[in-house]
């Protein structure tokens, strides 16, 4: 799991840790029963607080994908095929909708964005 | 999160302390074990003042400072688990680099020669050089290895990034979050240059005037504060929750509040999260406002204890 | 701990002022082979280490050392107590080299070095030394070097004094008067050593204090 942060971006660190790390388990890239890095070990990595990453990693043992087995890390908990594929699903939604977005700006037609589309589909 | 005793590596209550023209009033706080705590404010607020006074450097007028759960501030029990880095390097000017370990090793009981040296080199300091040879940035590493290389558990730093160029100071920050790695070791760092906080400070105290107008989780203080900006006219009803508020002569005015206390301002006011900068300058001049008077210092202070 | 400290002092002022060690060392020899009086090696060589007590605290002040010690887990007791070892230490070397100083002399003048003057030379090289070091070393340690510089000058006004006194009464005027002195009493001999000692401690618990309250 390769974690790539922007600073920039007007989306909590915490936050990108978070979507960055669900991602990784809904489509498998972190298998079930792996552990998730140690905590401090992450923050050293990405370059962030300690806390930055504790609320990250809190919020996943919230929304029941890791668990914390104390002494040994956060475990990376079974996921639900279906809701692994909708929750993808939904963040390619969200892409699509940034994608419209930023091809009408650009005041592009519909064919000029299917065209792109089918390009970048080619080159991977 | 792992299994680490929620102690306080620092625990300052009551603390008074008067000398010459910088004064610390009323200081009750606590630094945690096991996260990086930054210390900022103006110059002359007395954050050099207060890590002078844990390490037992200045004797207070009156309060508390323990160490670690058991100790006071300034026994030999404290300094050996302290690690200091000041604005200057506690070394002789004609002191060869390399040489210090075996000068000041025996006075502590956990010197690791082997390490210091490790450290030296690591750190791209020419041992063969005298302390006055050396640059800033170099200076600094020489201080950094001094204080690691006798196992430390807590580190202490007076400003140390200024001097220092960015990639110095990313330099520092990589060795700051190596050191910890391991969930005993605690840092507190003072500094004005508040960009260094980011991303490596868990928690913040604020210092301004002598007195402590913030402490908290750094995250904590972006989302508690907000800055306010508007055209006249100023919702005097809104006066009581501002903090450093600045009322141009055209009306425009300009302060910090707590985020529960936007809905006193209109909707044509522009409101923002507040920068660590924001939250210093605004409770710096609020203490500068009040000093004419009893001097009560922040009066919208928030001084929990840190957890 | 203090030991530590003593051994770290001496080796700190011997690699960073190491003119200053070995100049007043060097002055004891020559003076004191100069001066006509036998036995006056010793006294210089007490006056020496009387003259250069700042130069321990000169040291620190440059290298911002009393912080480096307070940071250090060396008790500022043992810092205090360690220091006044260190500099007896040296204090004792330039005596002693005041003493082979003045046997060497002597011998070169075919003159006798009796032990009533040699020992009533250390007594009185002790007596300066303990003196010179109990009214100056708690001033330093209160004051560091800076502020209290203007001590330096006490000792230098009381040689002068006393060597002013000692002109007028026709005390360094040869060793013919001395050679006639008899070995020092164990009376008077004990009253100095022990007043002497009591002075360096009663001294050193003040200098304890002092710097214990000193802000670094």
């Amino acid at each position: 799991m390769q974690i790539i942060l922007s600073s920039t971006s007007s989306v909590p660190m915490y936050e990108q840790i978070k979507t960055q790390i669900r991602n990784a388990i809904h489509s498998g890239d972190i298998a079930e029963g792996a552990f998730l890095p140690s905590l401090r070990q992450l923050a050293a990595e990405l370059r962030v607080s300690i806390i930055t990453v504790t609320r990250a990693y809190n919020d996943l043992v919230a929304e029941e994908l890791v668990a914390n087995e104390h002494g040994r890390g956060f475990l990376v908990l079974a996921v639900d095929a279906g809701a692994a594929q909708r929750a993808l699903e939904q963040h390619v939604s969200g892409a699509v909708a940034n994608l419209v977005a930023a091809g009408r700006s650009a005041r592009m037609e519909l064919d000029d964005i299917t065209r792109k589309v089918e390009e970048e589909w080619k080159q991977l | 999160m792992e299994a680490t005793v929620t102690t306080q590596a620092v625990a300052i209550t009551g603390l008074q302390l008067r000398r010459g023209s910088f004064a610390l009033r009323d200081v009750n706080v606590g630094i945690p074990t096991g996260f990086v705590t930054g210390l900022v404010g103006p110059n002359g607020a007395g954050k050099t003042t207060l890590i002078k006074a844990l390490l037992g450097l200045i004797a207070p007028d009156a309060g508390t400072l323990r160490l670690f759960d058991d100790q006071d501030a300034g026994t030999s029990a404290a300094q050996d688990r302290i690690g200091v880095v000041l604005d200057r390097v506690t070394a002789a000017p004609e002191w060869r680099a390399g040489s210090i370990g075996r000068r000041i090793g025996a006075l502590y009981t956990q010197w690791d020669e082997t390490y210091f040296q490790q450290l030296l080199e690591r750190f791209d300091v020419p041992a063969g050089n005298r302390v006055n040879e050396l640059s800033r940035g170099q200076s600094v590493k020489l201080s950094l290895a001094m204080a690691l290389a006798h196992r430390p558990e807590l580190l202490v730093l007076d400003e140390p990034s200024s001097g220092l160029d960015p990639v110095a100071r990313r330099d520092l920050a990589d060795i700051l979050r190596e050191f910890m790695l391991d969930p005993n070791h605690t840092v507190l760092f003072s500094t004005h240059i508040t960009p260094d906080l980011d991303d490596l400070a868990d928690h913040i105290i604020v210092l301004t005037a002598g007195r402590v107008a913030y402490a908290g989780m750094l995250d904590e203080l972006h989302e508690r504060f907000a800055v306010v900006r508007g055209r006249a006219p100023f919702p005097e009803n809104a006066r009581p929750a501002t903090i450093g508020l600045r009322l141009e002569s055209s009306g425009a005015y300009e302060a910090l509040i707590r985020t529960d206390d936007t809905a006193l301002f209109g909707s044509d006011a522009m409101i923002e999260a507040a920068s660590t900068d924001d939250v210093v300058v605004h409770f710096a001049e609020q203490a500068r406002a009040t000093r004419g008077g009893s001097d009560p210092g922040p009066s919208v202070a928030d001084r929990e204890e840190i957890h | 701990m203090t030991a530590a400290f003593t051994l770290f002092d001496l080796r700190n002022f011997a690699t960073t002022q190491p003119l200053r060690m070995i100049l007043p060392l060097a002055f004891v020899v020559v003076f004191g082979a100069i001066v006509p009086f036998s036995g006056a090696p010793i006294i210089i060589g007490a006056l020496a280490a009387a003259l250069t007590a700042s130069y321990y605290f000169q040291g620190d002040e440059r290298g911002l050392l009393d912080t480096l010690y307070a940071i250090t887990p060396i008790s500022r007791r043992s810092v205090v107590v360690g220091r006044y070892v260190s500099m007896l230490v040296l204090a004792a070397v330039s005596v002693g080299l005041g003493a082979v100083t003045a046997f060497i002399a002597a011998a070169i003048r075919h003159e006798s070095l009796g032990w009533p003057v040699t020992a009533t030379m250390l007594l009185a090289a002790f007596g300066i030394v303990t003196v010179a070091f109990a009214v100056q070393l708690p001033w330093f340690f209160a004051l560091g070097f800076t502020r209290g510089r203007p001590m330096v000058y006490v000792p230098v006004g009381v040689i002068a004094v006393a060597a002013f006194v000692a002109s007028q009464t026709g005390l360094l005027h040869g060793s013919v008067q001395l050679g006639s002195l008899s070995d020092p009493s164990a009376l008077v001999t004990a009253v100095v050593l022990i007043l002497g000692a009591a002075a360096l401690v009663a001294s050193a618990a003040v200098a304890v204090r002092l710097y214990r309250r000193r802000a670094l």
